[in-house]
């Protein structure tokens, strides 16, 4: 037992009042000279005895009372338990608890929860743990308390794991944090797992907890696993032009320690099997299935490619989408050619779009004077190549089209007169041309500026193009942005090459060099095919959304100004999405594969979402490896168990109130007290 | 008695204690009691030589008889035979027990107003009258006389006496049983807080010889009542033993033991022919006059 306000216990000295009254009364007892005092001796001699203990227990009740008060207000707290420590000092953990959907495997998250529970009652009193599940990320978390009960059973309620892939660091570096903030010197964190390879930093020296920081591993889970999953399909997907046969290619990976000798596939498109077959992995660990399907309708179509015979489901099912759609119509209004460079100024445009198999593009070739207005509605995209001059009503009708929806590709070159450019299209371009720039080749230009997050240039991020370095601009329009519009490319001067801007429901971008070889090479360069494809399908409208995610990726919806979507989830729950000002709604559930069903206004599509493929890959890591890459070198200082045990002791007060019940006994005697002395001394 | 009591009032043994002059209080007590009473017809008075007894410090030398020192060498006193008819001895206890007052009035100089008076009451109704003052021992002895200046010497003497020792009744009471040739009146003044056996037999052994015996048990309101409120060390008197008590605690039974103690007197002296009459300090000191004169008029 200690005492939190120990100065009280002078206190005690006050013991000696009554003891001293006692002796003075006992000193100075009035003496009352009586002839008869023969008579008062042969008074039973137990009414003096009881008279005797009598005046004891009153001294003791005086006694208790006077040392009870000072040892109330001293506060007691019971710490039996740290001198039972022996040396032991009161400890902090953040115990971790892994909730990844590897922890689905057979009985790893009840042996994960059996031990952290088990953990828990290894502790002293005093000791102060939190508990902080996770899994790519932090989840439900209980601070740091010295209540182990309470700990207990927030970790009976914990719920079964979900789908997420499994992070260290994140988890880690939380657990780092709370740490910060505890009462001991003793510091710990309880990593609870089964210890992923893939869930552990790649390497030592990334981020190691905290110096003083120890590290303790509790691995769940066999060394032995059985697993079989679909890591990713893909579509060779044709346009709709009758019935095209669509070819399903499957990759599939054995990812246990064991083999799966009778394993097999089946593939399902719209909720019907199509196929089946076996597979052999018994001597390899990947395997490429191939299914050509077709499909008669157009539409977004749900496949599934699901692979059986292993021992752990859940990430036994792929899911994908198979979009058939009819081509995308383009209208291409080009300008006059300029001798020497090209007969068809479109030529390399249309030759970017059309020049592949089963192109999903359809690019339609008009001069200025052979657009009609009428006519737009039929297309997605409609492009100005170097064309500076339209009918009145044919402007008209290029800004009602745009409104309505339609996208517009700007690609002013030599051919056109800036003045003019700006009188006609001065409310459809996203900039206005102020100044022609040509040069020589030695003098041509870069592009070295690239706004990275839009949608025309994400496809840079894929690898599929390197970047614009190889092309050479030596003719370009200086162009001046208007509000509300964002510039995608810039030159290394600084000029503006790509402008986009929305306008209405429609989209307009402004290439401000040409799009034949007249003013630069790029179109001989490798990225000028995925720029010229992004920007159509941007233009389109219809390169917005991805058709199959991660589980726990963030997912963008494309949602028309100051409108909403709704998202159903594979478990039917639907959430409402607002639009943000950038047109865009962020879904954050995908905590489940399968299929989500999206609707925004009339338009009905969707996306898959898969379990991470990573998350698949149940080969672990040893816990001395994880130690050594997360540990701090330094060794930690102790304190003495005083300056440790301190701040628990007002909390152990708090839980203890013992002194409520000391005064609730002093009450108690003091009562008794005045009884008692009411008997002996009246 | 009866009668007498309520004609006489309260002779308060406080107003009467305030004088100090003990003939004059015990005229006043005497005569304020017999105020209202007949007087008692005077008797003859004669001094006829009866016989010799020891001599004991205290008698008067004028009666020694010299012839008979002068034959044996020791002193005897020449007893004569009064022609009263009452030869009385007041025993007056002056141990230590009887200093004890509660009030302004100790026992003693209650018993010695009581004692005076009974004197001065016993000389004015001509009869003889001794005095024996005693603790331990005998402290007093004056031969019970008729005569002039006899009343005064027991005055001088009861004035003179205070304050002794522990008590011893039965030496008096054996002493004055040896030494009675004729019966007579004894009048025991005494708290009686001695050996109750060998006291009450040494008054039995005094009635056996034909004696009448008045004992006046004089206890203090305080012995009888137990007033105390507070926790007290009580020290005896004569012994000086200290008993430390809980008033509320003993009282009970303490007033069952005195209760007991009393009982024992009045039944024995009842069960013996003696009277035995219980003064309280407080009492007037009417009952006790009136006691003897009871007595005095049944047995004489």
């Amino acid at each position: 037992m200690s005492f939190l306000s120990p100065w009280y216990l002078l206190g005690l000295l006050g013991i000696g009042i009554p003891l001293a009254i006692h002796l003075i009364r006992r000193q100075r007892a009035e003496r009352v000279v009586l002839p008869t005092v023969r008579f008062l001796k042969r008074v039973p001699k137990k009414l003096f005895y009881f008279q005797r203990i009598q005046q004891w227990l009153l001294l003791v009740l005086r006694v208790a009372i006077a040392g009870l008060l000072a040892i109330a207000f001293a506060r007691p707290v019971i710490t039996g338990v740290y001198a039972q420590r022996a040396g032991a000092a009161p400890q902090s953990l953040v115990i971790l608890l892994d909730t990844s959907m590897s922890m689905r495997y057979a009985d790893r998250f009840d042996k994960g929860k059996a031990a952290v529970i088990s953990l828990l009652r290894s502790l002293q009193q005093g000791d102060e743990a939190a508990i902080v599940t996770f899994a790519d990320s932090p989840g439900a978390m209980k601070p740091l308390t010295t209540d182990l009960t309470a700990l207990e059973a927030f970790v009976r309620n914990i719920p079964a794991p979900g789908y997420r892939a499994t992070h260290f660091l994140t988890a880690l570096h939380l657990a780092d944090q709370i740490l910060q903030s505890a009462h001991y010197q003793e510091k710990t964190v309880v990593l609870v797992s089964d210890y992923q390879r893939s869930a552990a930093p790649a390497s030592s020296g990334i981020w190691t907890l905290s110096p003083g920081i120890r590290f303790k591993g509790i691995k769940v889970g066999g060394t032995k696993t059985s697993n079989l999953t679909v890591t990713d399909v893909r579509t060779i997907q044709r346009p709709a032009q009758g019935q095209e046969t669509h070819l399903i290619v499957g990759r599939i990976h054995s990812l246990g320690t064991d083999p799966v000798p009778e394993a097999r596939v089946f593939l399902a498109i719209d909720g019907s099997e199509l196929t089946s077959g076996p597979l052999d992995l018994r001597d390899r660990s990947e395997i490429v299935v191939k299914f050509p399907v077709t499909v008669n309708q157009a539409g977004l179509h749900r496949g599934t490619l699901t692979v059986a015979g292993d021992r752990f489901e859940p990430d036994n099912t792929h899911y994908f989408t198979v979009r058939v759609e009819p081509p995308l119509r383009v209208l291409c209004i080009k300008g006059e050619s300029v001798a020497g460079v090209a007969d068809d100024k479109a030529y390399w445009f249309r030759s970017a779009l059309e020049r592949q198999v089963a192109s999903p593009f359809q690019v339609d070739l008009v001069d200025p004077q052979e657009l009609l207005p009428d006519a737009l509605a039929s297309y997605a995209v409609v492009v100005l190549m170097d064309v500076g001059n339209l009918a009145r009503e044919q402007i008209d009708a290029l800004q009602s089209y745009v409104k309505g929806g339609g996208g517009l590709l700007l690609a002013p070159a030599g051919g056109v007169d800036g003045a003019d450019f700006n009188r006609n299209y001065g409310e459809l371009t996203p900039a206005l041309l102020r100044r022609k720039q040509v040069s020589s080749d030695e003098t041509a230009l870069t592009i070295t500026q690239v706004h990275g997050h839009h949608s025309v240039v994400r496809f840079l991020q894929n690898g599929e193009a390197t970047d614009f370095s190889a092309a050479r601009f030596h003719g370009y329009w200086r162009t001046e942005p208007v509000d509300g519009s964002d510039v995608i490319l810039r030159f290394e001067n600084g000029d503006a090459v790509l402008v986009a801007k929305r306008l209405g429901n429609g989209r307009v971008l402004l290439f401000a060099s040409s799009l034949d070889p007249e003013w630069n090479n790029f179109p001989r360069q490798v990225t000028y095919l995925p720029l010229m494809h992004e920007s159509v399908r941007y233009l389109a409208g219809s390169q917005d959304q991805k058709d199959a995610y991660r589980v726990g990726e963030i997912v963008p919806l494309s949602v028309a100004p100051g409108g909403a979507a709704r998202v159903k989830s594979p478990q039917g729950e639907e959430t409402l999405l607002r639009s943000t000002a950038a047109d865009l709604a962020f879904y954050r559930a995908t905590d489940q594969p399968g299929f989500y069903e999206t609707r925004s206004g009339n338009r009905l599509s969707g996306f898959a979402v898969n379990v991470s493929a990573r998350e698949s890959d149940l080969t672990t890591l040893a816990l001395n490896d994880i130690s050594a890459r997360i540990t701090h070198s330094e060794a930690q200082q102790v304190t003495s168990d005083v300056e440790q045990i301190s701040p628990l002791r007002f909390q152990l007060e708090k839980s203890q109130q013992f002194w409520w019940w000391i005064l609730l006994l002093v009450l108690v005697l003091g009562l008794f007290e005045i009884f008692l002395a009411n008997r002996t001394y009246r | 008695m009866t009668m007498i009591a309520t004609e006489l009032g309260v002779l308060d043994p406080a107003v009467l204690a305030s004088i100090t002059d003990l003939e004059l209080r015990a005229r006043v007590a005497v005569e304020g009691f017999l105020a209202g009473l007949h007087k008692s017809p005077h008797r003859g008075f004669s001094s006829e030589f009866s016989d010799y007894r020891h001599y004991y410090p205290g008698d008067d030398l004028r009666y020694v008889d010299w012839k008979v020192y002068a034959r044996s060498g020791k002193f005897y006193i020449k007893q004569f035979e009064d022609e009263t008819n009452v030869r009385c001895y007041i025993l007056l206890d002056c141990s230590a027990s009887m200093g004890y007052g509660s009030d302004t009035v100790t026992k003693l100089e209650y018993a010695r107003t009581l004692a005076s008076a009974l004197a001065y009451f016993i000389t004015g109704q001509r009869d003889a009258v001794g005095l024996i003052t005693f603790d331990h021992k005998i402290r007093h002895y004056l031969p019970s006389r008729y005569r002039r200046g006899h009343l005064m010497q027991i005055l001088r003497a009861l004035t003179e006496t205070v304050i002794g020792d522990e008590t011893d009744i039965l030496q008096p009471v054996a002493n004055l049983t040896h030494s009675l040739r004729r019966r007579g009146l004894v009048i025991l003044i005494s708290d009686l807080l001695d050996e109750n056996e060998a006291t009450m037999g040494g008054l039995q052994q005094l009635r056996a010889k034909g004696n009448d015996v008045i004992v006046f048990h004089v206890l203090d309101d305080a012995e009888l009542t137990f007033p105390f409120n507070r926790i007290a060390d009580f020290e005896d008197s004569e012994t000086h033993e200290i008993q430390k008590a809980v008033p509320q605690r003993v009282r009970e039974s303490y007033l069952q033991e005195v209760k007991r103690f009393c009982d024992f007197y009045k039944e024995r002296c009842r069960a013996g022919g003696m009277d035995y009459c219980r003064l309280n300090t407080s009492d007037p000191l009417n009952t006790a006059l009136g006691s003897y004169l009871s007595k005095r008029a049944r047995s004489f």
